[in-house]
Order: C-alpha cells, then structure tokens, then sequence
C-alpha cells in the first residue's frame, strides 16, 4: 500500500524528534511516568484513545504501560495485531552526545527502547492517518519494565490487558549495532534465552585476618 | 570457616557441575557478575554475596539446574563447616518466534529492504522480556540494524554509555511494523 509507506516516510523527522525528547528524558524500569505521559499525548494528538495505567507492579500501583487500538476504517473487521515497545532507561551515565544528552544523571536510553517507543508511535500514527485503506486494528503496547523483573511484559499477560479485540499475534523488535543500518535481521524458534537470578549468600565467620587460616585447619 | 574462602570454592563448582550436566550442542551460561566479601586487608567477614545470571533455552535443562545449583552450593558450604542461602528468581522463559509468523514478516522485510539485506541470525544468549507475549500469542521479535561506521556511538555495545542508533533505521523499524501488521490484517 503506497499510502502507508508515504505515512511514514514523512514522520520520519517526527520520529526523530519523539526518539530524542524520550532519550533526553529516560527513566528506569517501572517508573516510566514522564514516558508513558509523552506517548499518551502524541497519540491524543492524532485524535487516538489511549488505555493508560496498565502493567501493575502491584494491585494500587499505577502502571506505566498503556494501550491503544488503531481501527481501520476500510470495511469491518474484528482482527487484531500487536505492536509492541518499551519504554524504561538504565543506569548508566551517558558520554555526551552533542545535541541530545541525557538529562536525567545516571539514567540512559543505552538499549534502544527510546528509538523502539518511537518506531511504534510512528507506525501507529501512520496507520491511523491511512486508517480509510485497511480494515481490522492494530493494538499498540507500550510496556514498561523490560530491563527489570517481573518484567512488564509478563504484568500486561497476568493483567489480561491484550484483549478487546484479542491479537491474532504480537511483533516486536530490537536495535543492534551488529547489523549496519538497512539491514533486518530474522530467526524462525527459539531466538533469545531464558534468564534467571541467582543471589547467593556464602555464610562462614570473621574476625581478624590473622586467625583466617587457624580456623580453616581446626575445623 | 572463612567464607571468602568458602565463595571461592563454591564459584567453580557450580561453573563445574553446571557444565557437565549440560547435554552436547545445548547452549547454557552461568556467570557471576557481582561477588562482594566486605572486609579488609585485616578483616574477615562473616559473609559472601555472589550474584548472577542462568541462561538456559530448554526448559528440562533449566528446571534441573534449579535443583542443582543450590544443592552444590550448600553442599561445598557445608563441607567447609559454613552455610549458604541460595536465591534463585525466575526471569523471563524462552523468546520463540512462530515459524509462520516469522516467515511472513521475512517476506514483508524482502520487500522493504531487499533480500541481500535481510539477514539470518542464530540464537542469542541475551534475555527479553517480549518471551513472556511469545507464550501465550504467536509472536516476531526482529532486530533492526541502527550500526553505521561514519555515526559515532552506533557501532558501541548495548547498554554502554556511548551508545546511539542511527536514526535513519527509525522508517525502516517502523516501516517494518506497520506493513507487517497491515499483512496480518489482510484476508
């Protein structure tokens, strides 16, 4: 469809902007509140509904993921596809970049999800701007808490949020800097692993330095 | 028993015992990125914190290093008269990517940036969250290429702090998402 591809084609330099605004302004997983308020209202802006406050960390919590559903307008439709971003920084200290640093000390979008929040607010302002050429929706999520657990994709699947209409399935994607731009990169299975924390607490006894090796050869 | 001794017996144990338990050709990691003994040159402390990371891609493998690492552990520990607490939090499971859906996505990236520039990766040792959507909907996770040698920060690692992306990856990203939803949606 050529409509779509000029609809994004010339958010192009909005997305850039979006991308740099998030990037001046990250926040860590789980309190994405000044991201989730920046999504919300550029999507407000195109005259979108926003679901806000979703993915609880817990049950009085306010959430910082939100949803919204792009409709296509062409002929009725009850198929759903999902979108998906997120949105949380890291604790790194940012080396400058001359003209769009992060502001926050210690906190920096050094994963990409500041460029994944915009892709996702640029393909689902460009659909709803074509919304007349296609038929069915296109559920956008925009999740917080990538980077810490419980993760807030696993919140979003507990709190039951992707329904209503209910995605026939879900695409996200991942910067990388092993692949130089213009290039996608695809893999059919099990792709990335299952990761687990593990806290270990060796108990023994102090004291002196001196007596360490007396203790070791009496016990 | 001083228990710095005691980490530094426990550490290549489980490095050890994690290995052999490991079936050929299957990926594992276990690695220990954080080992603080608070003393001094004159002072040893009653404890050891180790912290890390399993990453696993076969969930029988995964449930049996669960039951195995912290056997190990207290076992060494005891053996050395001391104790050990093991913690283990469960992260996110496996992101697999729905054959079908991931090859109708490959089709729609053949026709935004041409064959010669859609790549075929192998698995990854990191971890994502998006797992958990895999799980209970068909699910794609692509990576975008954002890497240009003649854009400073785009070639450094994720998750260091010179990290940047090439913004011109932005229309293709969200290019990619759009026309693959508009694929999806299509009878």
């Amino acid at each position: 469809m050529p409509e779509i591809d000029k609809a994004i084609a010339a958010l192009h330099a909005d997305m850039i902007a979006w991308r740099r605004h998030l990037h001046q302004h990250p926040e860590l997983s789980f309190q994405e509140h000044g991201t989730a308020a920046f999504v919300a209202e550029v999507l407000k802006a195109e005259g979108m509904e926003v679901r806000a406050g979703v993915a609880k960390l817990t049950p009085d919590a306010k959430g910082t993921g939100l949803i919204a559903v792009v409709h296509g307008e062409k002929s009725a439709s009850n198929r759903c596809i999902a979108l998906r971003a997120d949105l949380d920084a890291l604790p790194i200290t940012e080396l400058g970049k001359p003209d769009y640093c992060s502001l926050n000390p210690g906190v920096m979008h050094a994963c990409g999800h500041d460029a994944h929040t915009s892709m996702v607010l640029g393909a689902g302002v460009a659909l709803h701007r074509v919304r007349s050429e296609w038929s069915g929706n296109v559920m956008l999520v925009f999740q917080p808490g990538e980077e810490k657990e419980p993760g807030g994709a696993s919140l979003l699947v507990k709190e039951g949020v992707l329904a209503d209409p209910r995605p026939s399935g879900i695409i996200g994607q991942h910067v990388t800097p092993e692949l130089p731009v213009g290039q996608l990169g695809f893999r059919s299975g099990p792709f990335m692993a299952a990761a687990d924390e593990l806290y270990i607490t060796v108990k023994g006894r102090g004291g002196h330095a001196r007596s360490a090796i007396r203790w070791w050869i009496r016990s | 028993m001083d228990p710095i001794l005691i980490a530094a017996k426990v550490l290549p144990a489980l490095y050890d015992e994690a290995a052999r338990i490991v079936p050929a050709g299957e990926p594992m990691v276990i690695s220990f990125g954080k080992v603080i003994a608070n003393g001094a040159t004159n002072i040893v402390p009653d404890m050891v914190s180790i912290d890390g990371t399993l990453r696993t891609f076969n969930e029988e493998l995964r449930a049996r290093l669960h039951e195995l690492l912290p056997r190990i552990a207290t076992e060494v520990a005891r053996s050395m008269s001391g104790d050990c607490e093991f913690r283990l939090v469960k992260g996110s499971p496996v992101v697999k990517n729905d054959p079908e859906l991931t090859a109708r996505m490959r089709s729609v990236a053949v026709g935004l940036v041409g064959a010669e520039n859609v790549v075929d990766m192998d698995i990854r040792m990191g971890a994502e969250d998006f797992a958990y959507y895999t799980h209970v909907m068909p699910g794609c996770f692509f990576r975008l290429g954002t890497g240009n040698a003649a854009k400073p920060g785009t070639q450094s690692g994720l998750h260091t702090a010179a990290f940047d992306v090439d913004e011109d990856a932005l229309v293709i990203g969200a290019g990619m998402m759009a026309l693959g939803a508009l694929t999806e949606l299509r009878d």
